[in-house]
């Protein structure tokens, strides 16, 4: 019994010690990295077409800066999520504005 | 032909300084028709005036709450604001009435109203900067403050008046303006994906957060009003509508666009003329 306490605690350090080397962003091409600064790009081009057209979402600007300042830091994996969730908002709004181009009453 | 016997006949009452109005389109009777008689099927118990009571035209219980806060409402100090606002003078001796027709009771029901000369819609809180303007002042800020306290006297003194927005027939410019507003109104927007008509008229009276959905119809009766959520923020309670719509697009997470551009101004439009025939009911408070 004790010994496969003693094993399970090894097993569970070990693992906790392993995550702590290789965080998330074992990808090196995270943080910040020409991936997350294409995607913050991207993010912000596609917003800009969805306000052109008048459906700007309220949160993609905030997601945008948010994943700016994360990207100051190296290898933070949250960057790119955080500028692929504003892109994908942002395409989102684009095909609400198509969706809507014939909005009316219903009766 | 019994429309043009009205006009002439109010005409002829009105005398004849008063120049005839214009007629309203034909397409945008039909949509107020179509819009008011939604809710008076949805509720055949209320009177068209009622829908102006907003949330509390919904609840019998919010109504009564609504009614003891109107008997002693908590802006009138900001109403007396607003009346001294626009009788002082500016600084070279003429005040805000100069820039406007008629009595001051007549103000409010003139707006928001189409210029053909300048193709665009001009509502009540653009005129007063424009006012400003003219006359050498500096322009205030739009959605509160002085704005909405001037605002709001014109809006409590014009009590009784009938709302009468026109869409000039024949006026293709006015017509897009109008149809612009119209699909802001029933276009879904933002992460939410909804449009004013789902929540003010598909939901009406149904319970959201802690609020009841109002109705509408009636909506542009009371504005600017008076909110304690808007007390507890900076400023003194008072919003205009264009104030209220940021509000509104917000709420639905989508971005909420500049006031005084086209895009509230012309939903303005649209929004006042389907109260068309509802009387103003002089600035209200709200929760
Ligand atoms: C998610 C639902 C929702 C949507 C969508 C929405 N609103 Fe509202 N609106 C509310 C709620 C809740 C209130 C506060 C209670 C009430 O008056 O209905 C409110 C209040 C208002 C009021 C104040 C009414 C009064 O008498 O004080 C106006 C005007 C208004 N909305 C206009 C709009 C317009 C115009 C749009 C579209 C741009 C819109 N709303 C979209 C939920 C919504």
């Amino acid at each position: 019994m004790k010994k496969i306490l003693l094993i399970t605690t090894a097993v569970f350090s070990l693992s906790t010690y392993s995550a702590d080397l290789l965080p998330s962003c074992h990808n090196w091409n995270d943080g910040s990295s020409d991936t997350v600064k294409a995607a913050i790009a991207a993010a912000t081009a596609e917003n800009k077409k969805a306000a052109k057209v008048g459906f700007e979402w309220r949160d993609t600007v905030k997601f945008i800066k948010k994943a700016t300042k994360l990207s100051a830091t190296p290898c933070n994996s949250s960057a790119l999520t955080m500028a692929n969730m504003a892109k994908a908002q942002a395409l989102d709004a684009q095909k609400q504005a198509k969706d809507q181009a014939n909005a009316g009453p219903s009766f | 032909m019994k429309k043009n016997i009205t006009i002439i006949a109010l005409a002829a009452l009105l005398g004849s300084s008063v120049a005839i109005a214009a007629q309203q389109s034909a397409q945008v009777q039909a949509d107020i028709d179509a819009f008011q008689n939604h809710f008076k099927a949805k509720f055949p118990e209320m009177d068209l005036d009622d829908f102006s009571k907003g949330p509390y035209s919904m609840n019998e219980d919010k109504l009564m709450q609504f009614e003891n806060i109107m008997e002693m409402p908590p802006f009138e100090d900001s109403l007396d604001k607003g009346e001294q606002l626009w009788n002082t003078a500016f600084k070279n001796g003429k005040t805000y009435s100069s820039c406007f027709n008629g009595p001051v009771e007549k103000i409010r029901t003139q707006f928001p109203r189409w210029n053909a000369e300048a193709g665009k819609v001009e509502n009540l809180e653009a005129m007063i900067n424009k006012c400003r303007t003219d006359n050498g002042e500096k322009k205030i800020g739009w959605k509160k403050g002085k704005m909405a306290f001037i605002s709001a006297y014109l809006t409590t003194a014009a009590t009784g008046e009938e709302i009468n927005v026109i869409v000039p027939e024949g006026d293709e410019k006015a017509l897009a303006a109008y149809n612009k507003g119209k699909k802001f109104f029933y276009s879904k927007r933002g992460q939410l994906n909804l449009s004013c008509a789902n929540c003010h008229i598909d939901s009406v009276g149904k319970k959201i957060r802690g609020d009841i959905l109002s109705p509408a119809l009636g909506q542009i009766t009371h504005f600017p009003v008076w909110r304690g959520k808007w007390m507890r923020k900076k400023g003194n309670g008072f919003g205009t509508i264009q104030r209220r719509y940021g509000g509104c697009n917000k709420q639905v997470r989508a971005k909420p666009f500049k006031v005084h551009k086209d895009e509230y101004t012309n939903l303005e439009f649209f929004h006042t003329v389907m109260s068309n025939g509802m009387e103003i009911s002089g600035t209200e408070y709200r929760q």
